[in-house]
């Protein structure tokens, strides 16, 4: 544990901006002590060998109990002499220098707070190496700087430089040099370092005047070793002012060979950018030799020699994408920046890797995309879903934005808490969404948690596994991926999981491309959903009428919705997968008439097994309880209840007829949309090549087939079918009568 | 005659240059004399002396008229010596120990040798019963502060002109000090216009914020033409940074240490090129805390190697060895400036009986005295091994040791 023990909470808490909630947020590796009764009180929890105790030198000072904290001060620094682990720091505010003997450290308070969090995160892997919090990230190359500056600070020379033209001399907050060069304009670099506050600074100092030469500090911010100038000069050269293609001079204490591996060495590679020493002779020497100053049309080409990268860390590479990719949207689209999104966008306009693609790729008001082409043509009142964990930073209103506008759209996203989430509660959310909130079209992206970055197969991603589940709830919904990731097998997996889009949050020149894909996809989605949805719906309906039905009536009856749904799918693409699928659907009646409990043929024919329809008289003809009645002008044949004796054709239709007149007590087979039905599959759906089904037949069918399956919908009473008791006495009368063979 | 003696008197008391204690001393004096033994001529001729001498040379009549000698303080027994007539009164160095602990300890005087945070903002806003920070009722608290602890110590003539100084940019009697203040003659202080104007300009804020306040606010606080300091050799060129270079004159400590302060004495002074010396950084530790006037003690220091190497004769070929090392104990803290390679050049009996010379002399009038004590340790030859007190207000005296190699100098700089 560390214990902080400094009584001045004003400055903790303002001037170094350690406050209350941020020592919470640690309180696991730091604990603030501000009272001496605290740590009288704490004093065993404090003195234990692997603890780091980090002292305010004047603890108490100028108040009563000023005694009693230098005695306690001492104790301390007794028990680090005692014991080697234990490690102490000392820190004043009129302290300057670092120093540090075996396990106490002497440092001044700004270190203490500036290097605080560096050494919390040490601490908790067990680094208890009190350097990092004297000289940060980098002790040794830290001190070996510090005391660079220290000698190069003796040895500034008197007399300013005398360099022509406007000049402007950027100077840090400590450590810089007066009045370096003549008649120039002085800015100070304060340690805030952010793309933001540098990109502040550029724009206030650098919007205005023009300047020939810029002299740029190679070290500043709270860590010499960061050679912040160098990032400084490639803000200059990427950031569109009067000054970008100014001399920059970026004059520093350690050669060349120090900055090597810096992540913006490169810009001493380009023209106009030139390392001086830390002198004022250095300067007027450095601007005789500058003799390879750019133009502004070169610029571009300059920055090109950059050859900046996407920041390394996952993390950052996901979110910077995506800021990128939103501000690029944003852009396309015309949104407003006045909301949420204004904070990714003045990110973006800040950063320096964005700052750097704007360079390289520059956005103009003419790659803006006309409202009409974004034009969202919806069926009924569809429902659409984003799920990104980045819903907040900008995509929910970019999407808002193009979506949203239309009168009937419902807009919404999930996505802002998932961090907190594991992925099974990342699931059980969107899904809870989907199902209660009847959504249409899910525009998912591809990593929802930190977690996806590592995940060893692509089949354990969340987002994959959601997909899973969507489809398999309705696989009506249309689900369309929206990702920064292009990867191969990303795309297979997501195929297999049945994605029924992809779009990339695309970020290079092809962002209109893209917005024009998801506008489009969006339309087939809204259309596909609408209808498919429904129909997945209906087959659900259908399947729970047939619970108690024999498994393999069940299990065909599922393949063939399957089937019949991949064809509606594909009838999208090609029409006539909307014959094959009636005739799948059509399929299912067959099965069913097939079930001996619904119609038993033989030369006696039963319906529901008990009412007798129909009976072989000999080879040529029948009994039976309905009579076919012919086609007549528009009126479809059809049977009616009247028995009939003569040739009789024992199909589908007549089957139908007879479940329809006799089970469900109606007087004709034209019922229901029965005749219809069984013309469509007749003349049209067998026919591709000449007709192709409506989407209205279809529904028509399935209606059909959820009447046809739903027991509760048969009559009580249903009609009395062939009498059985006089059966051979009947049939002998019959054959006399047809002059039928005699027994 | 004794009439026109008593009017100098009153005249002198109602000039206006003299300052309260002054007076209040000057009274004191003439009622000591009236009441003396002997004539009154003789009595007056005493005060006069007091008064003349205090127009002629302020700071040794200055001290003599607030600061009454020592009770064990007498002048080096030598009456053979030309040098010993001219030393001065033995002034007690912890006073000046005690002087600037106070200093460095008062509420208010602290914002003088310390930059400021919020904290410290608050406590200034405290006593001076503003809201906002207002600078120049911080200074007249600052002023009132100061010269409350001026009158409450006697004596310390230069540490006392030195910080009024610091705070007005002026002498005791007002005037300008010109070209500036301390050994680095610094013009900038706490009375400078320039500041002044800063402060006008800038209301609210310190012109000497600590570098947390200053991130804060993105604002160095005032600045001014750069010097470069004589201790460390860093360039001074923002009121936080002076405040901190204040401090440093004073208060000798890890971040200022001694072996930081000689290091730096001896690069300037270019002492490596004629002295080898030998340095253990064990017996000359860092973390040791001590209160004195440090541009004194280099001079002191600087003022024993020239001596060394004035008796060292000049040759660069075989340069004298010298060994530096700091110790302390719970009254003093000792710097010994030890030469390995010789013998003292006098004899142990001429270095007690005759007194102190016209080196040490000057070095103890100019440097040490008031400033710390000095000490010999050496070899006198002939066999003669001992340790005598040259200067620590009390008559030299030999303390004989069983053998000893090489002449060390000591300083010795009491804590109470």
């Amino acid at each position: 544990m560390i214990y902080l023990i400094d009584d001045k909470k004003k400055r903790q808490q303002q001037d170094f901006e350690w406050t209350h909630e941020r020592l919470l947020e640690l309180d696991n590796v730091i604990q603030p002590i501000y009272s001496i009764e605290e740590l009288e009180e704490r004093s065993k929890e404090i003195f234990q060998k692997q603890n780091i105790v980090l002292y305010h030198e004047s603890f108490l000072d100028n108040t009563l109990k000023a005694g009693i904290a230098d005695r306690k001060r001492q104790k301390l620094e007794d028990f680090a002499g005692q014991n080697e682990g234990f490690q102490l720091a000392i820190f004043s505010g009129s302290k300057q220098s670092r120093s540090i003997e075996s396990n106490v450290a002497y440092l001044p308070v700004a270190m203490v707070y500036q290097n605080l969090e560096l050494l919390c995160k040490r601490h908790i892997n067990g680094n208890n190496d009190l350097r990092y919090l004297l000289f940060g990230e980098n002790p040794e190359i830290e001190l070996e700087l510090a005391e660079k500056l220290d000698q190069a600070l003796k040895t500034l020379g008197e007399s300013n430089a005398k360099i022509p033209g406007k000049n402007l001399f950027l100077r840090p907050v400590k450590g810089f040099i007066q009045n370096a060069v003549e008649n120039a304009d002085v800015q100070t670099l304060h340690n805030t370092v952010s793309d933001e506050k540098l990109s502040q600074n550029i724009e206030e100092w650098l919007s205005g005047v023009e300047y020939d030469n810029i002299f740029v500090p190679l070290c500043f911010g709270k860590t010499l070793s960061d050679f912040n100038g160098l990032r400084f000069a490639t803000h200059i050269r990427c950031t569109p002012t009067k000054n970008q293609s100014a001399n920059i001079f970026i004059y520093g204490f350690v050669g060349i060979d120090s900055l090597l591996n810096h992540e913006y060495f490169n810009i001493l590679k380009t023209k106009g950018v030139r390392l001086v020493g830390f002198s004022k002779k250095a300067f007027e020497k450095a601007v005789d030799f500058q003799v390879d100053s750019i133009s502004i049309q070169e610029v571009a080409k300059e920055v090109l020699k950059l050859k900046l990268e996407l920041p390394k860390n996952h993390d950052d590479s996901h979110s910077v994408t995506n800021e990128w990719a939103i501000q690029r949207w944003a852009s396309a689209i015309g949104v407003d920046a006045d909301n949420e999104i204004g904070e990714v966008l003045k990110n973006v306009e800040s950063n320096l890797y964005f700052k750097y693609l704007r360079a390289i790729h520059p956005v103009n008001a003419s790659t803006r995309i006309p409202a009409s082409r974004l034009e969202i043509r919806k069926v009924g009142n569809p429902k659409i879903l984003l799920i990104d964990d980045e819903a907040d930073k900008g995509w929910c209103e970019i999407f808002d934005s193009l979506f949203g506008r239309f009168d009937g759209i419902y807009f919404d996203y999930l996505g802002y808490d998932f961090r907190n989430f594991s992925n099974r509660q990342i699931i059980e959310q969107c899904y809870a969404k989907i199902e209660n909130e009847d959504i249409d079209v899910v525009i998912l992206d591809f990593r929802l948690s930190q977690g996806d970055f590592f995940a060893d197969k692509p089949e354990s991603i969340t987002s994959i596994e959601l997909l899973r589940k969507i489809k398999a709830f309705n696989p009506g919904i249309q689900v369309i991926v929206f990702s920064a990731s292009n990867k191969v097998w990303n795309l297979q997996a997501l195929q297999i999981a049945g994605a029924d889009g992809f779009v990339q949050k695309a970020v290079g020149e092809n962002v209109n491309e893209a917005i024009l894909e998801l506008v489009d996809l969006m339309n087939d989605s809204l259309k596909k959903a609408g209808w498919l949805k429904r129909v997945n719906k209906g087959f659900k309906r259908i399947e729970r009428l047939t619970v108690g039905y024999q498994d393999q009536f069940r299990n065909n009856l599922r393949n063939n919705f399957s089937i019949c749904f991949d064809m509606l799918a594909q009838s999208f693409v090609e029409k006539k997968y909307l014959n094959y699928a009636y005739l799948q659907l059509y399929l299912c009646i067959e099965e069913f008439l097939k079930n001996k409990d619904v119609f038993q043929y033989g030369d006696k024919c039963y319906v529901n097994r008990n009412i007798k329809v129909a009976q072989k008289i000999d080879e040529r003809s029948w009994n039976s309880s309905i009579s076919y009645n012919p086609q007549t002008g528009g009126t479809p044949s059809f049977y009616s209840y009247a028995e009939h004796t003569g040739e009789v054709h024992i199909g589908t239709d007549y089957k139908v007829s007879a479940i329809l007149i006799l089970l469900f007590n109606q007087d004709t087979s034209d019922c229901y949309n029965w005749p219809n039905i069984r013309d469509v599959r007749n003349r049209k759906a067998a026919h591709p090549e000449k007709s192709i089904v409506t989407n209205d037949e279809i529904m028509e069918i399935l209606d059909f087939l959820e009447i046809l399956f739903d027991q509760g919908k048969r009559a009580l009473k249903p009609k009395i079918g062939l009498a059985d008791g006089i059966e051979e006495e009947s049939l002998k009368a019959l054959r006399e009568k047809f002059g039928g063979k005699k027994y | 005659m004794a009439r026109s003696k008593y009017d100098f008197i009153r005249e002198l008391l109602s000039d206006k240059k003299i300052r309260p204690n002054q007076r209040e001393r000057i009274l004191k004096l003439a009622a000591k004399e009236i009441g003396n033994d002997g004539t009154l001529e003789e009595r007056i001729s005493v005060v006069e002396n007091f008064l003349f001498n205090q127009r002629a040379t302020s700071e040794d009549t200055q001290r003599k008229l607030e600061e009454p000698s020592s009770p064990g303080s007498q002048k080096l027994q030598d009456s053979s010596s030309d040098q010993s007539t001219n030393l001065p009164d033995y002034r007690d160095p912890s006073n000046v120990y005690k002087f600037l602990l106070a200093y460095n300890q008062n509420e208010i005087l602290k914002s003088t040798c310390h930059d400021i945070d919020s904290d410290e903002l608050d406590i200034i806003k405290g006593y001076c019963n503003t809201d906002e920070y207002n600078f120049e009722l911080h200074f007249a608290k600052i002023m009132e502060a100061y010269e409350s602890l001026e009158k409450r110590d006697f004596g310390l003539t230069y540490i006392k002109a030195l910080i009024r100084g610091y705070l007005t940019g002026k002498g005791f009697k007002g005037e300008p000090l010109n070209p500036g203040w301390s050994g680095d003659r610094i013009v900038m202080n706490w009375s400078h216009p320039d500041l002044i104007k800063w402060c006008n300009d800038n209301r609210g804020f310190p012109p000497s914020p600590s570098e947390g306040l200053v991130e804060k606010n993105e604002k160095v606080g005032f600045e001014f033409s750069m010097f470069t300091s004589n201790m460390s050799g860093k360039p001074i060129q923002t009121f936080s940074e002076l405040v901190i270079h204040f401090k440093h004159m004073f208060h000798v400590r890890r971040d200022n240490s001694l072996l930081d302060i000689i290091s730096h004495a001896n690069e300037k002074n270019g002492w490596a090129d004629k002295i080898m010396f030998e340095i253990d950084h064990n017996n000359f530790p860092k973390n040791i805390e001590l209160f004195a006037d440090v541009d004194k003690l280099v001079q002191c220091y600087n003022g024993i190697l020239d001596l060394i190497i004035e008796n060292h004769g000049g040759s660069t070929e075989q340069k004298p060895n010298v060994r530096l090392s700091l110790c302390q104990s719970t009254h003093s803290v000792q710097l010994s400036i030890h030469q390995l390679d010789t013998i003292y050049g006098k004899s142990l009996t001429d270095t007690v009986e005759r007194g102190i010379g016209r080196s040490y002399g000057n070095l103890i009038k100019k440097r040490v005295n008031g400033t710390c004590n000095l000490t010999l340790k050496a070899d006198f030859g002939q066999g003669d091994f001992a340790r005598v007190n040259l200067w620590d207000g009390k008559p030299s005296e030999a303390e004989k040791l069983d053998s000893f190699s090489g002449v060390e100098h000591i300083l010795e700089f009491p804590k109470m």
